[in-house]
């Protein structure tokens, strides 16, 4: 053998193991992961009685027990400021079938009121300095009383009410969040000649202390139509929140305590402090998903 | 002279790219198929509450040298962790900002080889029972793991994956929350499932 064909030989084999086959040509790029799609304003689907933009995530299910302290603060210690009871209470079960929409049926005591709702969150922005979201929450109630106290069947039409609610919320800096709600109620007093309406506006308001606690505000008035009273309700409160798990507390004028009934306005005007109402709230979320 | 050693050099240059394009035609590459189903969940199991993170977010690819299967093979999957989703915006809010820093990580990755394989025929697909061996990152932190899983064969040029394994929070630097409820168990359990398509001839 000659010596150059020993070094063809020889090259050959260094280039075998330095051959492209053994450069990895790996085709799959890295892609630049967009961060969180959701816009997340206020944590939670209600603040007190105004829906916010919130909607559960995808096949979830929330289950809510609301209280409103019938008895006011004026009651004092020996009645635990109220705490005591009797109460308007509700229950009330959601569900989202599909992104971004919910649908809820709710019971109160107040009037044995039924109500079902949906609410879909139709838009939301959130690159640019001020995230913002916008949903319409849309239902029918029915105040379902016993015929023997109220003197008339418990599902003819003069006790069905509609109503329509746009909330509009805006994340104005990391930890305060603020909304506009406007809303529309049909048959607002079930007993009257013939059924009114009423003109809503609402305006909600939250600071986060802490990622996980916020103290928050809010108000609604009829700006024109029927209304139960002259007076703007409103509520201020405190809520935390524990994994799947949120409790709100607060005080309001209100002890309305679903959106048929909250629209038309408030029983009775409140002179002083000691006339507020206590109230809490206390969600669990619960999720369903597929199995695989 | 010159000529001849030209003309060996070439002949050289020639059996190199032959070498090289020969082996490459044979390299198998497969990238997670974007267009059908994935899901990454991440499960914590503790007392009073489970919940799972969940997330559609995964990508990556598996390759190998030549039809052997799986020879000299690799892989590479990766998971967003910004789009996990636990489904209460607070909670993820908190996952994200508080404990996966995910303005730093933004994603877990499981880089490593299959070093072991059992195949078997379920339901007339041909099934592939994978050992792997590799690296696992999340929050900065690197630990070797091993994982097993399936690799199943649905069509030409489409395969399904699922895995799961686990990893305790603490080996990766996590804080565990200790909030009012002892919400989030130090042991958080991986699953994960998607589609591989084939992209080599492409």
């Amino acid at each position: 053998m000659k010596i150059w064909q020993l070094a063809v030989i020889c090259i050959i084999s260094v280039l075998v193991v330095l051959s492209p086959a053994q450069e990895r040509k790996i085709r799959w790029k890295k892609k630049i992961f967009k961060g969180p799609q959701a816009v997340e304003i206020f944590h939670s689907t209600i603040l007190v009685n105004l829906p916010t933009t919130e909607v559960l995530q995808k096949k979830n299910l929330e289950f809510i027990v609301a209280h409103r302290f019938i008895p006011s603060l004026g009651e004092g210690i020996d009645a635990l400021f109220g705490a005591d009871g009797p109460a308007y209470m509700q229950l009330s079960l959601s569900y989202a079938p599909v992104t971004n929409l919910m649908v809820a049926l709710e019971r109160s005591n107040r009037e044995n009121h039924y109500q079902l709702w949906v609410k879909y969150k139709f838009w939301e922005k959130g690159s640019g300095e001020i995230p913002m979201a916008a949903a319409l929450k849309a239902g029918a109630g029915v105040a379902a009383e016993d015929p023997a106290l109220s003197g008339r069947s418990r599902f003819q039409a003069r006790n069905w009410q509609y109503f329509a609610i746009v909330p509009v919320n805006l994340k104005l800096m990391p930890n305060l969040m603020a909304g506009v709600v406007p809303g529309f109620l049909y048959n607002s007093y079930i007993y009257s000649a013939s059924p009114q309406t009423s003109i809503t506006l609402g305006a909600t308001v939250e600071y986060f202390v802490t990622s996980s606690m916020g103290i928050y505000a809010e108000v609604n008035s009829v700006v024109r139509g029927y209304r139960s009273d002259g007076a703007t309700a409103f509520a201020v409160g405190f809520e935390t929140e524990t994994g799947g798990h949120f409790f709100k507390i607060f005080l309001t004028n209100s002890t309305r305590i679903n959106s048929a009934q909250y629209l038309a306005g408030v029983d009775r005007r409140i002179e002083a402090f000691s006339d507020l109402h206590l109230g809490f709230t206390i969600t669990r979320l619960l999720r369903f998903g597929e199995k695989w | 002279m010159a000529p001849k050693i030209i003309k060996r050099i070439g002949w050289l240059f020639g059996v190199w790219v032959f070498l090289g394009l020969a082996a490459n035609s044979l390299a198998v590459e497969w990238q997670v198929d974007l267009t059908k189903p994935r899901v990454a969940k991440f499960i914590s199991r503790a007392p009073l509450e489970e919940f799972e993170g969940i997330t559609e977010d995964i990508d990556g690819y598996l390759y190998w040298e030549d039809d052997s299967l799986f020879k000299n093979n690799e892989f590479y999957f990766e998971v967003n962790l910004n789009t996990l989703d636990t489904g209460i915006g607070l909670r993820n809010r908190h996952m994200r900002e508080r404990y996966l820093e995910t303005d730093k990580w933004p994603v877990a990755s499981y880089q490593g080889k299959i070093v072991d394989v059992a195949k078997r025929d379920s339901a007339g697909r041909m099934v592939y029972e994978v050992q792997t061996q590799g690296t696992f990152s999340v929050h900065g932190v690197e630990r070797d793991v091993e994982v097993s899983g399936t690799l199943e064969m649905l069509e030409a040029g489409v395969m399904r994956i699922k895995a799961a394994f686990q990893i305790e929070l603490p080996d990766y630097n996590i804080k565990i929350p200790q909030v009012m409820f002892f919400k989030l168990n130090k042991v958080i359990k991986i699953r994960v499932m998607f589609h591989l398509k084939r992209v080599d001839g492409e």
